[in-house]
Formats: C-alpha cells, sequence, structure tokens
C-alpha cells in the first residue's frame, strides 16, 4: 500500500530523530545537571563546614562536648544532603559526630593525612566511597588551623543521582508525550497529504487507460480536492486535470483531423483514379505501330501526364507528355486543365505549332498560381511515318532503332508553358523508321535518386534502351521502370514518373 | 476634751478615706496564682518520663493548692509537649513567656532539649525567667555562661558517669564500652564516661550509637557485635528506655552476660517494663546483671518522710506511676514550693537567685540535706546505685558479686 510505505517512512524518520535527541539530551543533560548540582552541594557543604568551623572555636575552647553534639545535630538534622558530620579537638579525637552506630573505618583512614598536617590553612575537599553512604563529598576544614580541631563534613552525591533521575525522567516523558503527539499530527497530516495523492494516482491509473471521449469520473472528486486544499497537492491536482481536458481536446482534435485527413485520403484516391482515367486508354490495334504509355505520379495525384489521340480524318496519331511544376493536387489539376485544353484544341487546330501557341495563351489566363508546364507534342503521319513536334521545355525524346542507336531528337526552341501568354511556338520534323521506337519521358526517369543521391541519369537511360531496343513499346517502358526501381532501391519516389513509347513495326 | 474630740474624728475619718486607696495598692495581689511553665515528653518514645515527671510533680501542686497555696497564692502547673524534640522545646518556651506570662519555668526534660533552650533563658534575661530543676544531668545548664539562668537539684551526668566508672573500676572492670543517644545528651554521657576513665588513665575502649527515638522493636545488634568485638567487662549506656532495652537484649542473645549500667534519665522502670514483657514472651530472663544510677532515693524507703508523702499522695490520687523519675518529680516540685515559700508574701522574680542561694542544708525528706549556691555543685548532686531483684530496681548493698 502506497500510503502505509509513506507513513512508514515518516515513522522510521521521527523514531530516528527522536531516538537522536534523547540520546543527546539526556548525555548533556545529566552531564551539566550533575556538574551543577555537584557544584552547589559542594558549595553547601563549604558553607556548613566553615560555620561549625567559626563557632566551633569558641565551643571547642570554652564549652563541653554535648553543646556541640546539640550544633552538629541541628545542620545535620536541617540541611538536606548531609551526610555526615564530624568534629575533632586538638588531639584529633572525635568529640562529636552524626555516625550511628560507629564512625566508618575507611573514612578515618581517609582523615588520617589530612588532620595530620602541622598547619594546615585550608579545607580539604575529596571524594570517598562509604559503605552504605555510596560516594560522599568529604569536606575537611581546619579549626584555628587546626590548633583548635577539625570539621568534617560529607556531602551525600545519592540525592543529586536521584535528582537528575527524575529530572530527566520527567523531561523524557514529556519529550515522549511531544514525540506521541507530533507523530500523531505528522500522521494526521500525511494522510491529508497521502489520501489525495492516492486519489491522484489512481486518477493518472485511469488516466493511462483513458479513452479520453468524456472527462473521467474521478474528476470531480479530484476537483473537490482542489477546493478543500491550497496547496502544492492542488496544484498537483490542478496540473492532472488540465492534463486531462486538454488531452480530451487534443484527440477530439486529432480525431477530427484524422477523419478529415481519411475523407481526405479517399478523396485524394478518388482524384488518383480520376487523374488515371484521364489517361487514354489502351490504343485498338494500329497496323504498323505500337503505343504504350506508362504513369507513376510521386503523389496520390502528381502533375505529368502523358496523352495520345488518333485523329482518325487526318491519319495521324497526336502524342505528348507533359510535367506540371509541382506536385500533388495543384500539379494534378493544372495538368488536367492543360490534357484537357491540349486535347480539345488538338483535334480542332491541324498546326501542331497553333495548337501548342493557342493552348499556352489559354493556360497563361488562368494561371492565378504561376504554374508552368513542360510539354512535348508530337503529330505522327501514319501514311509518311513522319513525326512533326513542338518542344516546350521539355527533356528531347529518344528515338532507339532495334539495333541499339539511340538518338535525342532536335530541340524546338519553345519555353515551358504558361509562361509568356504572346509566345510563337514552332515545330521541328522527324522520321520514323522501321523498328524505332519514339521515347518519351519526364524528368522524374533521369532524376530517380539512389540511396547514395546518385541520379539514374541520361547515360543509364541511354544504356537501357540500347539494351532493350528490340522489344516492344509495353515492355520497354515495364523495363526502363523496373530498372529505375532497382536503381533507386529503398528511396521512394521524389518526382513523377512518365514514360511513352511508340514504336514503327513496318 | 469633748472640744477636740470633733475634729480628731474628722482628721481619722479623712486618714482613712485617703489611707484605703494608697493601702490597697501596696498590698500585694494575694488572688493571682504563681504559673509555672513546663515542657517535657508527653508523646514519642519517652513518653513515660514526661509523664512520670508530671504527675510527681502535680501531686505536689494539688496538695499544696488544697491547703491554700504558697502565702495564699495558688501554683498553676502548665505542660506543654514537646516530644522530646528542640525544636517545639523552644517554641513551647516561647509560648510561655510571651504568652502564658508564666513565672518560672520548671522540670524540663531531657538534654537536647533543654540545651537550646538556655540561650531563651538569656534572651528573657530582663524578665527574670529562671529555670528550676530540668530533668538532664547534662553540663550546659551548670556551667557558664548559663548557669546563672538554671538551678538543679539532681546530680549530674558527669557525677553519674565517673562515680559508675571508679565503683567498676574498683571491682576490677577496666575494659569500659559505651552505648549512647546520637546527640547531646548521649554526648554529655559519653563524655563523663571518657573524663572519669581518663582520672584513672584510661579510655573507652569501643563506643556505638543509636538516633534519638528509636524504638525497642528495633535492631541495635550491629551495634552490639561492634562493642562485643572489644571484649568489653561493663557497658555503661546513655540512653532512652526503650534503646536501652533493645542493647540489653541484644547482648544477652549474642551470649554476652556482662555488666550493663544505664544512667538515671533512662527510666528505670519503663526499662525494666519491656525487659520483663519481652522475657516473658520469649521465654528468658533480661533482667541480671543491669546497674542503674539513680539521683534520688528509693521510693520504696518508707523510712524517708518524703517516700511516705510521695506514697500517700500517689494512692489519694490513685496512680500507678510509681518510679525514681515521678519521685524526682515529686522532689523537685517540694524543693520549689520551699523555694517559693521562702520568698515571700512579696514574691519578685529578680530576687529568685538570692533566695535560693540563700537555703542551705535543707531538708525535704530524704535524709540527705540540699544546698544552693555552690556554682559547681548540685543541690541534691548524690549518686544512688541500684539493681534488679525480684522485678524491681533495689539500692544495692554490695558489689562484691560482680567482682572481676
Amino acid at each position: 500500500m502506497k500510503m502505509s510505505k509513506l507513513i512508514r517512512q515518516m515513522l522510521g524518520i521521527s523514531v530516528g530523530i527522536f531516538i537522536f535527541i534523547v540520546i543527546s539530551i539526556s548525555i548533556f543533560f545529566s552531564w551539566t545537571l550533575y556538574t551543577n548540582i555537584m557544584l552547589e552541594y559542594q558549595n553547601k557543604g563549604i558553607s556548613v563546614a566553615q560555620s561549625i568551623a567559626d563557632s566551633g572555636v569558641d565551643l571547642i575552647l570554652n564549652r563541653d562536648e554535648s553543646t556541640i553534639q546539640s550544633l552538629v545535630n541541628q545542620y545535620y538534622k536541617n540541611i538536606n544532603g548531609v551526610a555526615y558530620i564530624a568534629v575533632r579537638n586538638s588531639k584529633r579525637e572525635l568529640i562529636s559526630h552524626t555516625f550511628v552506630p560507629y564512625p566508618p573505618e575507611e573514612l578515618s583512614e581517609f582523615h588520617e593525612p589530612i588532620i595530620n598536617k602541622r598547619f594546615s590553612e585550608s579545607m580539604t575537599i575529596q571524594f570517598i566511597n562509604v559503605k552504605n553512604m555510596g560516594k560522599v563529598l568529604d569536606i575537611s576544614a581546619p579549626i584555628l588551623a587546626g590548633e583548635v580541631g577539625f570539621v568534617h563534613v560529607g556531602m551525600d552525591t545519592r540525592p543529586i543521582l536521584s535528582v537528575i533521575y527524575k529530572t530527566i525522567g520527567k523531561t523524557l516523558l514529556i519529550i515522549l508525550l511531544i514525540f506521541i503527539f507530533s507523530v500523531i499530527m505528522n500522521y494526521i497530516f500525511m494522510r491529508r497529504i497521502a489520501k489525495p495523492l492516492q486519489a491522484l494516482t489512481e486518477y493518472a491509473d485511469k488516466l493511462a487507460k483513458h479513452t479520453f471521449d468524456a472527462p473521467l469520473e474521478i474528476q470531480k472528486d479530484i476537483k473537490l480536492l482542489v477546493e478543500v486544499s491550497k496547496n502544492e497537492i492542488s496544484n498537483l491536482a490542478n496540473a492532472f486535470i488540465n492534463l486531462e481536458d486538454q488531452l480530451i481536446l487534443y484527440i477530439k482534435n486529432l480525431q477530427e483531423t484524422t477523419s478529415a485527413k481519411e475523407k481526405m485520403e479517399s478523396e485524394l484516391n478518388i482524384a488518383r483514379s480520376i487523374q488515371m482515367s484521364m489517361l487514354p486508354k489502351l490504343m485498338k490495334k494500329i497496323p504498323g505501330y505500337e503505343m504504350y504509355g506508362y504513369l507513376s505520379p510521386a503523389k496520390e495525384v502528381g502533375g505529368d501526364f502523358y496523352d495520345y489521340y488518333l485523329l482518325k480524318k487526318r491519319n495521324s496519331i497526336y502524342f505528348a507528355i507533359g510535367d506540371v511544376s509541382g506536385k500533388g493536387v495543384p500539379a494534378a489539376l493544372f495538368m488536367a486543365m492543360t490534357m484537357m485544353l491540349l486535347n480539345s484544341l488538338a483535334r480542332q487546330i491541324d498546326s501542331p505549332s497553333a495548337v501548342i501557341t493557342e493552348v499556352n495563351r489559354e493556360l497563361c489566363e488562368r494561371n492565378e498560381h504561376s504554374l508552368f508546364v513542360t510539354l512535348f507534342f508530337g503529330v505522327l503521319d501514319l501514311r509518311t511515318g513522319m513525326i512533326e513536334y513542338c518542344n516546350a521545355g521539355h527533356l528531347p525524346p529518344y528515338l532507339v532503332s532495334d539495333k541499339g542507336q539511340v538518338e535525342e531528337l532536335a530541340l524546338t526552341d519553345g519555353m515551358a508553358l504558361g509562361v509568356d501568354p504572346d509566345f510563337e511556338y514552332e515545330t521541328k520534323t522527324a522520321e520514323l523508321s522501321k523498328n524505332t521506337t519514339v521515347f518519351v519521358y519526364s524528368d522524374g526517369v533521369t532524376e530517380a535518386e539512389n540511396s547514395a543521391r546518385e541520379q539514374f541519369g541520361h547515360e543509364l537511360l541511354e544504356k537501357v534502351l540500347k539494351d532493350n531496343s528490340k522489344l516492344n513499346p509495353k515492355d520497354l517502358c515495364e523495363k526502363v521502370f523496373t530498372d529505375i526501381n532497382s536503381f533507386a532501391e529503398e528511396v521512394p519516389q521524389f518526382d513523377d514518373i512518365s514514360i511513352l513509347a511508340l514504336r514503327k513495326n513496318i | 476634751m469633748k472640744k477636740h474630740l470633733k475634729p480628731l474624728l474628722l482628721l481619722i475619718f479623712l486618714f482613712l478615706i485617703i489611707a484605703a486607696p494608697i493601702t490597697a495598692k501596696v498590698k500585694p495581689k494575694r488572688k493571682k496564682p504563681i504559673v509555672i511553665g513546663m515542657s517535657a515528653a508527653l508523646t514519642g518514645a519517652s513518653k513515660n518520663l514526661g509523664k512520670d515527671l508530671y504527675i510527681g510533680s502535680k501531686i505536689v501542686f494539688d496538695e499544696v493548692n488544697r491547703l491554700g497555696g504558697v502565702h495564699g497564692r495558688k501554683l498553676k502547673l502548665k505542660i506543654l509537649d514537646d516530644r522530646y524534640n528542640p525544636l517545639p522545646a523552644v517554641k513551647n518556651t516561647v509560648s510561655f513567656v510571651e504568652k502564658d506570662d508564666v513565672d518560672l519555668l520548671y522540670c524540663f526534660m531531657g538534654t537536647p532539649t533543654v540545651t537550646r533552650v538556655l540561650p531563651l533563658l538569656k534572651r528573657y534575661q530582663e524578665k527574670n525567667i529562671y529555670l528550676f530543676f530540668p530533668f538532664t544531668g547534662a553540663q550546659p545548664q551548670r556551667v557558664p555562661p548559663y548557669n546563672q539562668f538554671a538551678f538543679n537539684l539532681r546530680a549530674s551526668y558527669l557525677q553519674e558517669t565517673k562515680g559508675l566508672v571508679s565503683q567498676f573500676i574498683k571491682i576490677k572492670r577496666k575494659r569500659i564500652a559505651v552505648f549512647y543517644q546520637s546527640d547531646a545528651y548521649g554526648r554529655s554521657g559519653w563524655s563523663g564516661v571518657k573524663k572519669g576513665l581518663a582520672d584513672y588513665g584510661r579510655s573507652i575502649i569501643a563506643e556505638a550509637s543509636y538516633v534519638r527515638g528509636a524504638g525497642f522493636d528495633q535492631s541495635f545488634k550491629e551495634a552490639a557485635e561492634y562493642l562485643l568485638k572489644q571484649k568489653p567487662d561493663a557497658i555503661i549506656s546513655i540512653g532512652s528506655y526503650q534503646a536501652c532495652a533493645g542493647l540489653i537484649r541484644e547482648m544477652r542473645d549474642l551470649g554476652w552476660d556482662g555488666l550493663i549500667a544505664n544512667i538515671s534519665f533512662v527510666g528505670s522502670e519503663s526499662l525494666l517494663g519491656l525487659l520483663v514483657k519481652y522475657g516473658k514472651k520469649v521465654g528468658k530472663d533480661y533482667t541480671k546483671n543491669i546497674i542503674n544510677s539513680q539521683v534520688v532515693p528509693s521510693y520504696e524507703d518508707t523510712s524517708l518522710p518524703a517516700v511516705r508523702e510521695y506514697r500517700k499522695l500517689m494512692a489519694r490520687n490513685k496512680s500507678k506511676r510509681y518510679s525514681y523519675v515521678s519521685f524526682e518529680g515529686f522532689l523537685n516540685a517540694k524543693t520549689l514550693v520551699a523555694i517559693l515559700d521562702q520568698s515571700g508574701k512579696w514574691f519578685n522574680k529578680s530576687a529568685l537567685p538570692q533566695v535560693v542561694s540563700s537555703i542551705k542544708e535543707y531538708d525535704i525528706g530524704i535524709k540527705d540535706l540540699i544546698s544552693f549556691g555552690s556554682p559547681d555543685k548540685n543541690a541534691l548532686g548524690k549518686v544512688y546505685y541500684t539493681t534488679v531483684k525480684n522485678n524491681k530496681f533495689v539500692p544495692i548493698k554490695s558489689w562484691s558479686k560482680w567482682k572481676k
């Protein structure tokens, strides 16, 4: 139980401190008390001895022993702490004393050297252990420098010890009571902390398992806690409550965002399929010619496109490949616009340059976001096999003969569409020989990177084309795409890849 | 002649009128009693002594009062209990003088008590307060500076102890030990024994003490064994009847049957009473070889007029307290009455010392005459020796049977 551990620790520390206090107080107290009381006793004994010594002069010289005995008894009875009093005459005989039934031997021996001194001025103060009296402080004073006699006063040290024990006992009892009281207060206070801590711990546990759809039941109890106390605990509780509320909001947002995202994703998927469906269908067989196109957008939707269309009344196929600046939805939308424009105008206008010029103009009018598109547009005369083409800023296509010859089509000095609305585009022509493939591609092919940041590049592309020059357009396109993939390894496709291959078989 | 009768009668008449109040003033007040203050132990371990002294004195004063008092003044005896302790005795004295306005103090009991009261007599010097016949043989009230305030009838402890020592030495018992009360009384007796032995060039061979107030039932074994170690020929005890009886019991139980002597203050009858009672209980005779010195003659000796009067008055009062102590109280009272009588009609406290010292060779009925006036002698100052026979203390006729 977490609570009892805290309290056990507190108790352990308290007991430790208590024991330390008890021991140090006992030692200090006893020592201080003992030395002080001993000093007092000594002073008391000294004054008794001095007093008897002073009056003893007259008493011993002029009066009889019973008067001295009377005085001795008076002091002995009335002053507490006196263990014995004894008076000697000039012959050192005991003439009055309080010893019952007789003076202890050890005391007589003890006094011998003191009383035998020839001319004693001062008192002799020493401790002696006497049977039945314990440790006694003996104060021996000469009466008239020892010439008249001696007085011995013994102060009993046993009352001192009993006083000390009693005082310490009382003090320790008080300390014990204070200790018990403080433990109880501590316990109560700890409980006041431990209980909310326990509640907060339970709260945290529940938070961990929380689904965060609504505040937990326990939050109400925690809120009560905050109202009850205004301290670090309530601050912590507040933090917890805040955390929960924030988490609930956040997760709600997250859920909304996620569902919005999912919605968006599904819309993007729809957009992708729309875009894909915009691409030309597989062309029905045209004798002597094969065409295949392949598009792989980097995202769901992309800015590349290819198109081909059989212009029946003119016995020609137009084919085009375009690359809109950027990627994703904006590029895709621009691409769609470009493709539709191209498709519609190519069918109406015979001249390829006019088509491109007009497409450009239309695009520039509708280009608030300044996108541009590189385009390769070619028209293949099916009877002659001659291609009239216009290259608007696009990579020049390759002509691949089945003998492995690979050469680029010449550029037509056209800039990308969507930049200059008044640009007049020009065309060039080229011949498509027998078993030759015109391979049109976008920069996604050559700019495909591997993990070493090397690009696929024109050399590798030309090599692939050269090695696979005999393949039909479909196989060729797939091979190129496969090679790009194996080149790129794990690196995800960065740019849209579009390939278009058109082969003359006869 | 007839012509002068009228003025003569007038003169006599005038004279009587004037003289009467004057003569009335000069005449002493006959009805005021003589107040006598007595402090003694009526409770505590020594209560028997106080009670004995009181009854012995009272029978005398009652008899005197019955016969008209002293010169017409009754004697009023006021007694206060001091439990044989000095402080209460002092308080009683102050109370007597300041509250009761006593004429004199009488028969105070005990050495520690009287020794402490003596300075008060000096304090009340101007009031002429004198202490008559205190029941103690100690020295303080017998020597300067306080002997001028006290009058002593009985022999001193010095006389008793020296007497005992002499008797013991005579019968060759030279190894003498002392058992004494640890206070002024015990010390006084001890001092007497010491001086007595010093006269023979000897000293006390062993001494042991006990605390004043000890009871007979207490153990005195440690003291007894200590004394026994020195192999005494005789022990002189200066104590109370309870402690002395206790010592006798211990010594006899230890198998020592030597001589044990006690002095007058012990209260011989009370001592004997305890020993007989205990002896009956355990089936042993503890009364052998006990010698007690006394300061008054035997109250059994009916050849003495005082004894006869004592016994008569005791019987009349139906008192059973026959003892040396109550007989001493009786003699003290008789002597006091004699002194008061001698003081005459115009009793004057300041004149008491002169009156007392004028009493020489006076017979109070015990054959031995009393004489006041000598500063170092007690008026009676005689020591009598007694021993136990048939459970009574009787005068010793011969010491030979105790010869060593």
